[in-house]
């Protein structure tokens, strides 16, 4: 506490008891915890960051990498399988017709979430620590979104003519069906995938341009630092890339105040055009299921509690992500425990949030009066798919209570291992909602049991390979963290800081 | 199309009529275990040994059958229609719910939305490829090019499409047979210009097989026909009626009449009037 709270005092003391009135009023200096620890300086900041892209490629990003790939080609291998064969590859069947390609549609889109949310209502509400997590988060978000993409074109039984859902002049001359949620879907996801990504680039402009500016410096070092002929003639050829890369990529960005000015008006207007998108697209997301009328989809409800499961999933997504990138980079100083408490309460309260959710469709069910939703939601819970049910329950809804403690969000292991039982849980999310409503709806005679085939789920888990391919290139090519925002939130940064410096 | 309960009798003439009209692929058994048999029109059953306490805690041991013959019901407000995103199944100016093989990209949202989930979907190039060589794909044989597969199309419906994989099929109503009769009306009718199609001169393939009868269709719009008659009779009922999709296909509900004396009579409601007794007066 510094001394800025005293005069208040001294005023009483001055006029004795008789002052009722304050003359002037100061309000207390509130203590925040530092976003960046240790009083690091822009220069240290921008060497830790671009150092991650700049330095050698270390041998785990390799085996990571090669690894990856392999896994991402389960998804093609997959798919190859099921475009030139049919639908019937995977476990579908009637009245099972949507099965594990929507669940994991829903549920990289609702990974997709937490990018969005970070950098444009974090950023409207002035959440300075949303700075050191945006950038990655973002990148999660548009790799969460391909992947997200993949599902919804290719579980179409002919994915030649999936173009038919964009209005598009066809040679059948007709529009697409606009009542259809489908349809909405395409337009939801798609604007939603061209903001974030464009919001994600403009952002990563002035730091392209420090790496751009740097590149020189950095292959100087590195050809001095090369042995053989070969070595000096890959450098010289890899960082002349490199120039071009940023170079092109910056865009001419030189820093000046009309390019600082323009930038963040036009974050600015990024934002606020990104902040209704980030509620809408998993709400259109929900139409899927909440415009049809089957009993366990048909609820007013899923909007709110979709989004609110998405943020959740896509925090628990970026903490499974951060924790270690945070260890393997070090960088304690920059993502600090205070952002990981940040995202741990996010987490706690979007998690009970969905918790809710579940208890009010129970309620509703009840309350409705209408036996085939009354049932729909008994069979969910103690049905034929019960274990999925209270899997879902148990990784969503108990599993982040634990942030309720210091303990719980101080302890790193447990966050991560928590953060990744956040993720199971809202993958079976959508299972439970998907498959248990679709599986016994209204007439007896229709109801079978749903479950996926090899091939199925090889191409799902092939979506984790392509990610990380994604997330592994992002981080050896790109500024992983946004140090040009990051150096506005330190202390050095402010120029009115009150305390010490007065 | 009205479907009487009361004379159905379960025999699966419907079933095989139809499958031979409109060209419905035989999928296999390994298919029809994993749930996707293609027929237009199916049989549901439900057992039930007339003890209600019973059925719902155990398997009746000695079970009486309710049968119920279930094809797409031709909504007049079809779900399946809404969610489509291509426009591939819709309303024509005659009513017939249809689906357009040519504009249907596979969603199955369709058949997700239907209550009665009479949609049937080609998750496989049925027609094109053998029973046992499904998973095989492209590498499996075209049947088409073979001579026992020449042979098999001769067998088909030439006025009725054979549907590629990947796309949603389910009844129309035997549209290739309204279509025929109507312009055989318009031939007959010349400068007469009396193009209504009469009642009764043509019979859809699964009414044309059932042996009592029990499935009537024709024009609702023309009091006097027959199908209207039996709409008008008070045992005509809609499945799921409650979900306001207004299906054209309605059921003649069954009525039974249990003998006192017998043995197995049990005295709970098994029939609609009794049914209907026993409810509250303010359903």
């Amino acid at each position: 506490m510094s001394h800025s709270s005293n005069p208040s005092d001294a005023a009483v003391g001055h006029h004795g008891a008789a002052a009722a009135v304050l003359k002037e009023v100061r309000p207390a200096n509130m203590p925040r915890r530092p976003i960046v620890e240790n009083n690091r300086d822009f220069a240290w900041i921008t060497d830790k960051v671009c150092g991650i892209a700049e330095g050698k490629t270390p041998r785990w990003w390799w085996i990571a990498f090669i690894m990856s790939c392999m896994i991402a080609s389960f998804t093609l291998f997959g798919l190859i399988y099921l475009v030139s064969t049919g639908v019937g590859v995977w476990g579908l069947r009637s009245p099972i017709m949507w099965g594990w390609a929507i669940v994991n549609f829903v549920f990289w889109i609702g990974i997709g979430h937490a990018g969005t949310l970070i950098s444009a209502i974090l950023c409207l509400l002035k959440q300075k620590w949303r700075t050191s997590i945006n950038r990655a988060a973002e990148a999660m978000t548009i790799f969460a979104v391909a992947c997200a993409g993949i599902f919804p074109l290719f579980h179409v039984g002919r994915v030649w003519f999936a173009w038919w859902l964009f209005p598009i002049p066809n040679h059948n001359a007709i529009w697409p069906n606009f009542r259809s949620p489908l349809e909405w879907d395409v337009f939801a996801v798609s604007t939603y995938g061209t903001v974030s990504l464009l919001f994600w680039y403009m952002g990563m402009i002035p730091d392209l341009a420090t790496m751009r500016d740097r590149t020189r410096m950095v292959f100087e070092k590195r050809y001095a630092e090369a042995k053989t002929k070969t070595a000096q003639a890959f450098e010289r050829f890899f960082f002349t890339f490199r120039q071009y890369f940023y170079g092109i990529l910056a865009m001419g960005w030189r820093g000046s105040n009309r390019h600082w000015s323009n930038y963040e008006m036009a974050y600015l207007l990024l934002a606020g055009l990104s902040t209704p998108l980030v509620l809408s697209v998993h709400t259109v997301v929900s139409f899927d299921f909440a415009v049809s009328h089957l009993p366990g989809w048909h609820a007013t409800i899923f909007p709110p509690y979709f989004v609110a499961g998405a943020i959740f999933s896509g925090f628990g997504m970026v903490l499974t992500l951060m924790l270690p990138l945070r260890a393997l980079f070090g960088l304690q100083d920059l993502i600090t425990q205070y952002h990981i408490d940040c995202m741990c309460k996010i987490c706690l309260a979007t998690g009970t949030m969905v918790g809710y959710a579940y208890a009010a469709e129970f309620f509703i069910a009840w309350y409705g009066a209408n036996a085939f939703e009354g049932f729909a939601f008994v069979n969910r819970a103690f049905g034929q798919y019960a274990w999925a049910y209270w899997i879902m329950i148990t990784c969503n809804v108990i599993s982040p209570q634990f942030f309720w403690t210091r303990w719980g969000r101080e302890n790193l292991w447990f966050v991560w291992i928590l953060s990744i039982f956040i993720n199971i849980g809202m993958w079976f999310e959508r299972f439970v909602i998907t498959v248990t409503s679709l599986a016994n709806d209204f007439l007896p005679a229709n109801w079978d049991y749903y479950s996926p085939t090899a091939v199925d789920i090889f191409t799902f888990f092939g979506t984790f390979g392509l990610f990380s391919v994604l997330f592994l290139l992002f981080i050896r090519f790109l500024p992983l963290l946004a140090f040009a925002e990051i150096k506005s939130v330190t202390k050095q940064a402010d120029a009115h800081a009150h305390g010490e410096h007065h | 199309m009205t479907i009487d309960l009361n004379t159905c009798t379960g025999c699966n003439a419907c079933v095989v009529a139809c499958q031979s009209e409109n060209n419905i692929p035989i999928v296999g058994k390994d298919q029809i275990m994993r749930g996707r048999e293609m027929s237009w029109i199916r049989l549901d059953r439900y057992y039930s040994s007339g003890d209600p306490i019973e059925n719902r805690t155990s398997l009746p041991s000695d079970p009486q059958t309710s049968l119920m013959p279930v094809a797409c019901m031709h909504c007049e407000r079809a779900p399946c229609e809404q969610v489509c995103p291509v426009n591939a199944t819709v309303h024509d100016e005659q009513g017939l719910n249809v689906m357009a093989y040519n504009r249907c990209v596979g969603t199955r949202y369709c058949a997700n939305n239907c209550p009665y989930k009479v949609r049937r979907f080609n998750f496989f190039d049925y027609n094109k490829r053998a029973r046992d060589q499904f998973y095989l794909g492209p590498l499996g044989v075209n049947q088409f090019k073979t001579e026992g597969g020449i042979l098999k199309s001769m067998q088909r419906n030439p006025d009725v499409t054979v549907r590629m994989r990947g796309v949603m099929e389910k009844c129309t109503y035997c549209v290739q047979r309204i279509e025929q009769a109507k312009i055989a009306q318009k031939v007959k009718a010349r400068d007469s210009n009396d193009i209504h199609v009469p009642d009764g001169v043509f019979k859809v393939a699964c009414q044309a097989a059932c042996p009592s009868e029990a499935i009537v269709f024709g024009d609702i719009s023309n009091p006097e026909s027959a199908v209207s008659k039996s709409k008008a009779n008070d045992r005509d009922y809609s499945l799921l009626g409650y979900l306001n999709t207004r299906p054209r296909t309605t059921y003649l509900g069954r009525l039974r009449n249990p003998n006192p004396q017998m043995p197995d009579y049990k005295p709970d409601a098994l029939s609609r009037m009794e049914y209907k007794a026993m409810q509250p007066q303010s359903l």
